[in-house]
């Protein structure tokens, strides 16, 4: 009898032994589930937070970049140009005609320079503020005379840092390129109005628009002013379908 | 009837892991180096069955008492040096290394004093099952710091070293009792010595179901 008793307690023991290993696996393997999906969530913000600086250190970059090559066009080529200009008018000639005209590419080229100039400069894009500029780059556009321009202001953006116009202003210029490059629009339209607690931009053109889903991981382009708009904690909004144009929305928070 | 069940309760550990190297050839699944030493210790326990039955039949044939203690302590020495390598391929850090040289040198003592005495203790097996807990919760502890699958019931390795822990630490009691239960005087009915076997038969079986399913796995 108490053999038997023995061997009961030796099986209930081995049972409860065998019942605690199970359970410590069992328990394992919803703790490291659980673990995986944080780790990873981790690692996939880690990986963007990377992506953002790499993005802002390369943003940072080309605006010195840009910087130096507009005071170079500013400082040197354009007074060159000034110079040649200055000569070419004190040329003595028995046709007039030729210097009248090479005077006025002279001066075209040397205006287009300017423009250049200024476009590029970041000092003068902070200094004269978002509006001013998209005004400015609207007005070279129509210029060309291919595309009909219309900029509605409603709100001042004027919470955005030197840091954020200088973005904003880059991705501006980066969508107007697209658009003057792949768009075939004739007409291009920019808003920028505000809420309580956004700021909102809106770019749209009439162009021949693009098939979002053929897009998915192929637009390099489109990721980047997505990512660079959140760069500046803004969001970026495309929405584009063939033959209806292409509408591009920012939001960014006023704080 | 009991004589049935007590036959085949003594032999289910035998057909479980023949079952399972059975399996490992039907499937052959290609998988990492560490899983091809576990596959070795298998093996060899599968030879170590073998080569017990055939001592054992010979011996009750020709009529002569035979000493299985050799053959045993070889055995424990072939899973070692197969179970040492799967876990020298899991983990190649020098705190592994140092508990697997502290290991060797209390296992290598114990197999020269089994070998010369050819004492009937298991005290190898119980310092054995010690060194495999200790590995398995190494492996529960780096997978658990460093989770990198995605599912970890889809890992070959997660089911062998899980089997593994199931076996050595259940039956880390069953070695080192193995000695006193069998050998007390009052243990004279085999019923007595029969739990103790029947567990260690039950979480082998157990074992090799984990050990299949590791080889069922699609990584």
């Amino acid at each position: 009898m108490q053999g038997i008793s023995g061997d009961i307690i030796i099986i209930l023991a081995g049972t409860f032994l065998l019942f605690c290993i199970f359970g410590f696996i069992f328990f394992f393997v919803i703790v490291y589930n659980k673990r995986y999906r944080k780790y990873e969530a981790e690692k996939v913000e880690m990986r963007k937070q990377f992506e953002l600086e790499k993005l802002q250190s390369q943003l940072e970059i080309q605006e010195q970049t840009l910087k130096n090559i507009s005071g170079e066009i500013h400082d040197n080529i354009g007074q060159i140009l000034s110079l040649v200009g200055l000569q070419i008018s004190t040329i003595p000639t028995n046709k007039p005609e030729k210097i009248d005209q090479t005077s006025e590419l002279l001066d075209r080229a040397i205006e287009d320079l300017r423009n250049l100039s200024k476009r590029l400069d970041t000092d003068r894009i902070t200094s004269i503020g978002i509006i001013e500029a998209i005004t400015h780059e609207m007005k070279l556009i129509e210029r060309t005379g291919k595309f009909v321009t219309e900029l509605s202001v409603e709100a001042d953006f004027e919470m955005l840092s030197p840091d954020k116009t200088i973005i904003l202003y880059r991705i501006i210029q980066e969508i107007l390129n697209n658009i003057i490059k792949h768009s075939k629009a004739t007409k291009i339209s920019i808003q920028l109005r505000d809420n309580d607690s956004e700021d909102i931009l809106v770019i749209e053109d009439n162009g021949i628009g693009f098939d979002m889903k053929s897009m998915e991981g192929k637009g390099l382009g489109l990721n980047n002013i997505v990512n660079r708009a959140k760069l500046i904690g803004g969001i970026a909004t495309i929405n584009s379908s063939i033959n209806h144009g292409t509408n591009i929305t920012f939001k960014i928070p006023k704080k | 009837m009991f004589e049935l069940i007590h036959s085949l309760f003594t032999r289910i550990d035998s057909i479980s892991t023949f079952s399972v190297l059975v399996y490992f050839l039907i499937k052959r699944p290609k998988t990492e180096n560490a899983f091809y030493w576990f596959v070795g210790f298998i093996l060899s326990e599968c030879i170590f069955i073998i080569a017990a039955e055939t001592q054992a039949l010979y011996s009750k044939y020709h009529h002569i008492d035979y000493n299985n203690l050799p053959l045993f302590h070889l055995a424990s020495i072939l899973y070692v040096i197969n179970l040492l390598q799967f876990f020298r391929h899991l983990f190649p850090t020098k705190t592994n290394k140092v508990i697997d040289i502290i290991f060797l040198i209390s296992f290598g003592f114990l197999s020269i004093f089994n070998f010369i005495y050819l004492t009937r203790t298991f005290t190898i097996y119980g310092l054995t099952s010690i060194w495999v807990v200790i590995k398995c919760m190494f492996y529960y502890s780096h997978e658990f710091t460093n989770p990198t699958k995605s599912d970890i019931l889809k890992s070959k390795i997660f089911w062998v070293v899980s089997g593994l822990f199931l076996y050595f630490s259940v039956c880390f009691f069953v070695f080192i009792t193995y000695d006193y239960i069998t050998f007390n005087p009052k243990a004279t009915r085999i019923l007595d010595i029969i739990p103790t076997w029947l567990i260690q038969n039950c979480v082998s079986t157990l074992s090799c179901g984990f050990f299949i399913k590791a080889i069922k796995c699609k990584e």
